[in-house]
């Protein structure tokens, strides 16, 4: 990124060149649409937050990824406080239009089964398996977790078998 | 489907996001940038005043205890503050360490094992406090009374604080016995989850084949 910009527009910058990201993590770990705009604003004021932190040893995606995901699972834990919460934003930081919207919500469409999939899994697995899918290396994948490289091919094994399982049930 | 069409129907629907998704950057603007606060740092604030309290009144402990001609009736008290006391700061600086160790940035498995363990330090935290609260004032206000008014409230009060006192220990036993009867749901849900992230981080390629 360019040192010439402010600290806000390399910010800026970098949200919107991974703005897919942060929608789809927070796609997978909050099916409401309103909630999920609550879970955006709040992943990207972290990210704002850690932004003059960010440890260049590590690939911005990863710094990223464990932000997102660690936003996201703690936000899916608050279960209390986020059934609680009645106002929620009017609009999103990052959003779909109004028929990308449905389409992606729709359980028949193939990426709507892969998201009903996802989301069968406890918080844990639904981070593994969305990085899997990001096409994320094993050795990438375990630097964002912080498990072995070894354990990460073991989990992802273990969850092919329940996505084969799954989706047998639903061909039947 | 098998695991490499799911890949490509994610990678499908990756390019289309490219177009479909936008980033409100007036929004962006108005409600993240300018927003920037934290709770953590609060509650670090707290912790970080309650150890100085209590090392202040500690060392007050220490002192009544030393210098003090009372009899044992004051000292009893004394003690068992100092007990309290040093035992809160113990458990403050042991979740100001926890919280040291918060950050988004670390490791998935990393982080959420600090945020439930201190999520799960400060239920039993305030569980804790149910059973002391109770015992806590007649030790408090007896042995204050003695160290700056020279008083002595169990001489005035001695039946009464008595009573209190066996009333606290009523208490503190119901309390206890509700609490594991109706454990909180967040302190199970926590033990839970720090379950599964020792199973997560200790599974290796053996045990799954």
């Amino acid at each position: 990124m360019p040192t010439s910009l402010s600290q806000e527009q390399q910010f800026t910058h970098l949200l919107e060149s991974h703005k897919k990201l942060v929608f789809k993590i927070a796609n997978a770990y909050c099916s409401d649409r309103e909630e999920r705009k609550d879970l955006i604003q709040e992943i990207v004021l972290q990210l704002w937050k850690a932004f003059p932190r960010y440890d260049s040893r590590y690939a911005v995606s990863t710094w990223m990824y464990r932000i997102a995901l660690n936003v996201a699972i703690s936000y899916y834990r608050k279960e209390s406080r986020r059934k609680s919460k009645t106002v929620h934003p009017k609009e999103a930081i990052i959003d779909l239009a109004e028929d990308d919207q449905e389409r992606l919500a729709e359980k028949e469409s193939r990426i709507g089964q892969l998201y009903q999939w996802i989301n069968q899994l406890g918080e844990l697995d639904k981070a593994l398996m969305i990085l899997y899918l990001e096409g994320k290396s094993h050795q990438e994948i375990a630097e964002i977790l912080g498990i072995s490289k070894s354990n990460v091919g073991t989990k992802i094994s273990r969850n092919k078998r329940k996505l084969t399982h799954h989706f047998h049930n639903i061909q039947q | 489907m098998d695991l490499q069409e799911l890949i490509d129907i994610w990678q499908e629907n990756d390019e289309q996001l490219d177009q479909q998704l936008s980033v409100n950057h007036k929004l962006l603007k108005e409600v993240s940038l300018n927003r920037v606060h934290s709770l953590l740092r609060t509650f670090k604030f707290e912790k970080v005043a309650e150890v100085a309290v209590n090392v202040f009144f500690s060392y007050f402990l220490v002192w009544f205890i030393l210098n003090s001609e009372s009899s044992f009736r004051f000292l009893l008290p004394a003690i068992l503050l100092l007990f309290f006391g040093i035992g809160d700061v113990i458990w403050n600086v042991y979740q100001l360490s926890l919280m040291s160790r918060i950050s988004y940035g670390a490791p998935i498995l990393q982080a959420q094992r600090a945020i439930e363990q201190l999520k799960l330090n400060l239920i039993r935290e305030r569980n804790l406090l149910y059973i002391v609260i109770p015992l806590f004032p007649i030790a408090f206000f007896s042995v204050v009374a003695k160290a700056w008014f020279d008083l002595d409230f169990l001489d005035i009060f001695g039946p009464w604080m008595m009573q209190f006192v066996g009333g606290s220990f009523v208490v503190a036993a119901i309390i206890v016995w509700f609490l594991k009867k109706f454990p909180d749901p967040n302190l199970e849900k926590a033990i839970h989850f720090l379950q599964e992230i020792s199973q997560y981080d200790q599974e290796d390629s053996g045990h799954f084949t």
